[in-house]
């Protein structure tokens, strides 16, 4: 073979890429013209028209009560919590239930853009959809347990009180009698084990926590599920505080809104409802907006209705431990 | 011009199709070649326990088959464990021969990597077919940990999914594309339209590709032949029965070891979705912790710096038959292309012994840098200065 005619023949080499890009292409655009065959109808069509009215039940099918939450509320000096979860508003969609011990949680008075922080409680009315035993002064209150980073959920995510240190926030500086950034706050923080997100629930529906020594890389609160009651002191949960952030698991294209008008449509596709209850809907249910508690029918709460009558739909209550052991 | 030692490059697909003259004696004409003894290290058997690996993953894959449900993903995953004939074992060297295939898979590209084996006749092509059959293994091994809907599997569905819509990948393309590419992966993302489309991704398409792809990298590797002889006359071993018996030992030996390893150490199933559990976590299997390690250490943040570096990262090793200039064959004598290809290797043992060991951990850019920096030193250097040690000894034995 004469070796002088080693390098490689030009024109077939150019004419090789110029075929295979057209290929490519073509492949590409053939690809997107059979999109309806491969995306089902059903895809980015919410579920249900609003936000389910659900009334929280234990796994044995019994309505759970604000004393039954009360029982696990975690204070400043609580090691361990057992953490309560329940399906909202669809189901695989995790929610935490949290009670806090000696805290009112309020509206948080900072916008998205100025930074989140403590407000002091004082004498500021509870923050809309939590519900607050002024008795015994526990909030309860109820947390998307999806993280907005990149949708972690428990226990990856988990609610670690004031006196539990995970390891992995360990990891990044966290100390149990740390000072300044290092403190690990006196009611703990919801952290992510998958990449280190913090959450602050005392900070109610502005909850994402840059205070500690990394930042987290969510950019984004945990959604607040809001919650009422009903006159036996059963919990319903009713929708998604809308002013703060939206699941963000299943939005219909990246970058949706985050917070505001186009959350109910989003946090409702690609999924299951949750399971349909044989209870008869309440009459009255109490809930706080604004000022001052309100108590009113459900169908002014603005959920999923079925020619005209509010549907009741139910969420099972689940523990780690505990009488609700189970799993979400 | 240097004088190249490689064969040329055959760009004109048409002739693979015309028949081969020339064959050595103990050929056969569909494509088993006899070799020399050169033929018969072990090192240029590489590929063929990869092979059997594949082989193997269809056959256990297909007894799995018959028990998985995706309407139960994990009572079915534990009915195989629990109630199948020697399902455990199964299960086990199922996983275990996924691990080895990505093993060898990687011991497969690195030696050719080092042999400089990718360029002459066909070569270029194979290496670039090898390329999407290394990505489609990943893929397929990934989907094949999502199947049993354990806690873990379902955390790296949905960080799979935003990651699509987040990172570049779903800013780039339009809206609609990355949500068809989103149906076809979970469909309308009820339980059970997720786990049939992985299912099929997992049991039929990816798998066929890869059958198919490995039929044609298989058929240009007898068209070109080894890499490292030629044939010669009077030296050629028949293929039957050398070549053939030496492929069937060789597999007996590998699927032998990885059924004992599954009967010793049988497989444990992880958490459940929807479990709550405290305490310990699963982590990603190891051969998704580089992938991860390396979002969080790029230094520019998981959406925007992980993906276009993994992305380049994979074009440059599916264009390295065109980026390597080098007319010699041999390690040294392509100096920078074996330093990035130690580079390479130690980046992903790093990556994986990092991700395992500390998952969920972001790294500041200072420690990200210097680990960087470090490794191109310790890769570079070396193998720069063996170079010239080379040139030097030839030039004092000349």
């Amino acid at each position: 073979m004469d070796k002088s005619k080693n390098n490689i023949p030009e024109p077939e080499r150019r004419a090789f890429l110029k075929g295979a890009g057209l290929s490519v292409a073509a492949l590409m655009v053939g690809g997107l013209s059979l999109e309806r065959y491969a995306v089902p109808k059903d895809r980015s069509v919410p579920v249900m028209d609003n936000f389910p009215l659900a009334i929280l039940e234990d796994p044995s099918g019994t309505p759970i009560t604000v004393s039954d939450v009360e029982k696990y509320a975690a204070s400043t000096t609580t090691k361990t919590s057992p953490i309560l979860v329940f399906n909202y508003p669809l189901q695989d969609e995790p929610t935490f239930l949290l009670a806090l011990k000696g805290v009112k949680i309020t509206t948080p008075k900072t916008s998205p853009s100025s930074g989140f922080g403590a407000v002091s409680a004082g004498s500021n009315a509870p923050m809309d959809g939590i519900i607050y035993d002024s008795t015994h002064n526990i909030s309860i209150i109820a947390l998307s347990g999806i993280c907005q980073h990149l949708g972690c959920v428990p226990p990856f995510l988990d609610y670690h009180p004031g006196q539990n240190v995970p390891f992995e926030s360990e990891l990044i500086g966290y100390k149990l009698n740390g000072t300044g950034a290092t403190k690990w706050p006196d009611y703990g923080l919801i952290y992510c084990k998958c990449h280190g997100s913090q959450f602050n629930p005392v900070w109610g529906g502005r909850n994402l926590y840059n205070n500690g020594p990394a930042a987290s890389p969510a950019n984004h609160s945990l959604p607040q599920i809001l919650l009422a009651t009903d006159s036996s002191n059963h919990i319903y949960a009713y929708g998604i505080n809308s002013s703060n952030a939206v699941i963000r698991t299943h939005l219909k294209y990246p970058g949706g809104e985050t917070y505001g008008s186009q959350v109910k449509s989003e946090d409702l596709t690609g999924g299951t409802s949750v399971v349909k209850s044989s209870r008869s809907t309440p009459t009255t249910l109490t809930y706080f907006k604004g000022t001052s508690p309100i108590s009113s029918g459900p169908s002014t709460l603005g959920v999923n209705q079925v020619s005209n009558s509010v549907v009741l739909y139910k969420t099972t209550v689940v523990s780690n431990s505990g009488p609700w052991k189970g799993t979400f | 011009m240097e004088k190249t030692e490689y064969e040329h490059n055959e760009y004109d697909l048409t002739k693979l199709i015309k028949e081969e003259k020339d064959l050595p004696e103990g050929s056969y004409k569909i494509g088993f070649k006899s070799v020399t003894t050169r033929g018969y290290r072990i090192d240029e058997w590489t590929g063929a326990w990869v092979a059997t690996a594949l082989i193997y993953q269809i056959v256990s894959g297909i007894i799995l088959f018959y028990y998985y449900s995706q309407v139960n993903p994990y009572a079915s995953t534990l009915y195989m464990i629990d109630n199948v004939p020697f399902g455990h074992i199964i299960l086990t060297s199922h996983l275990y021969m996924a691990y080895a295939m990505i093993a060898l898979v990687y011991f497969h590209m690195m030696r050719q990597w080092f042999v400089g084996s990718y360029k002459g006749k066909w070569r270029w092509l194979q290496w670039t077919l090898g390329v999407i059959l290394f990505l489609l293994t990943i893929l397929t091994a990934i989907l094949g940990y999502m199947l049993a809907n354990t806690a873990i599997a379902m955390a790296a569905l949905h960080i799979g999914i935003l990651f699509m819509q987040r990172s570049v990948i779903g800013r780039i393309l339009p809206g609609a594309l990355i949500n068809w590419v989103e149906a076809i992966l979970v469909g309308n993302y009820t339980t059970t339209a997720t786990f049939s489309h992985l299912l099929a991704f997992h049991v039929a398409i990816f798998t066929v590709l890869m059958l198919g792809i490995f039929a044609v990298h298989f058929i240009l590797f007898e068209r070109s032949g080894l890499a490292s002889e030629k044939a010669e006359k009077g030296k050629m071993i028949p293929w039957f029965p050398t070549n053939l018996l030496y492929a069937t030992f060789s597999a007996i030996i590998l699927v032998g070891v990885i059924i004992i390893l599954s009967a010793v150490f049988p497989q444990k199933l992880t958490l459940a979705y929807g479990s709550l559990e405290y305490g310990t976590f699963p982590v990603p299997d190891w051969y998704i912790t580089p992938l991860y390690k390396l979002m969080d250490v790029a230094g520019y943040g998981l959406g925007t710096g992980g993906v276009p570096l993994v992305i380049g990262v994979v074009i440059f090793i599916f264009l390295i038959p065109f980026i390597d200039k080098y007319h010699k064959k041999g390690a040294l004598e392509r100096p920078w292309i074996t330093a990035f290809g130690i580079y390479f290797v130690m980046g992903i043992a790093v990556m994986t012994i990092w991700g395992y060991s500390q998952p969920g951990l972001t790294q500041t850019r200072l420690l990200t840098e210097y680990m960087w920096w470090t490794m191109t030193l310790v890769t570079f250097l070396p193998v720069y200065a063996m170079r010239f040690a080379k040139k030097d000894g030839e030039e004092i034995a000349n």
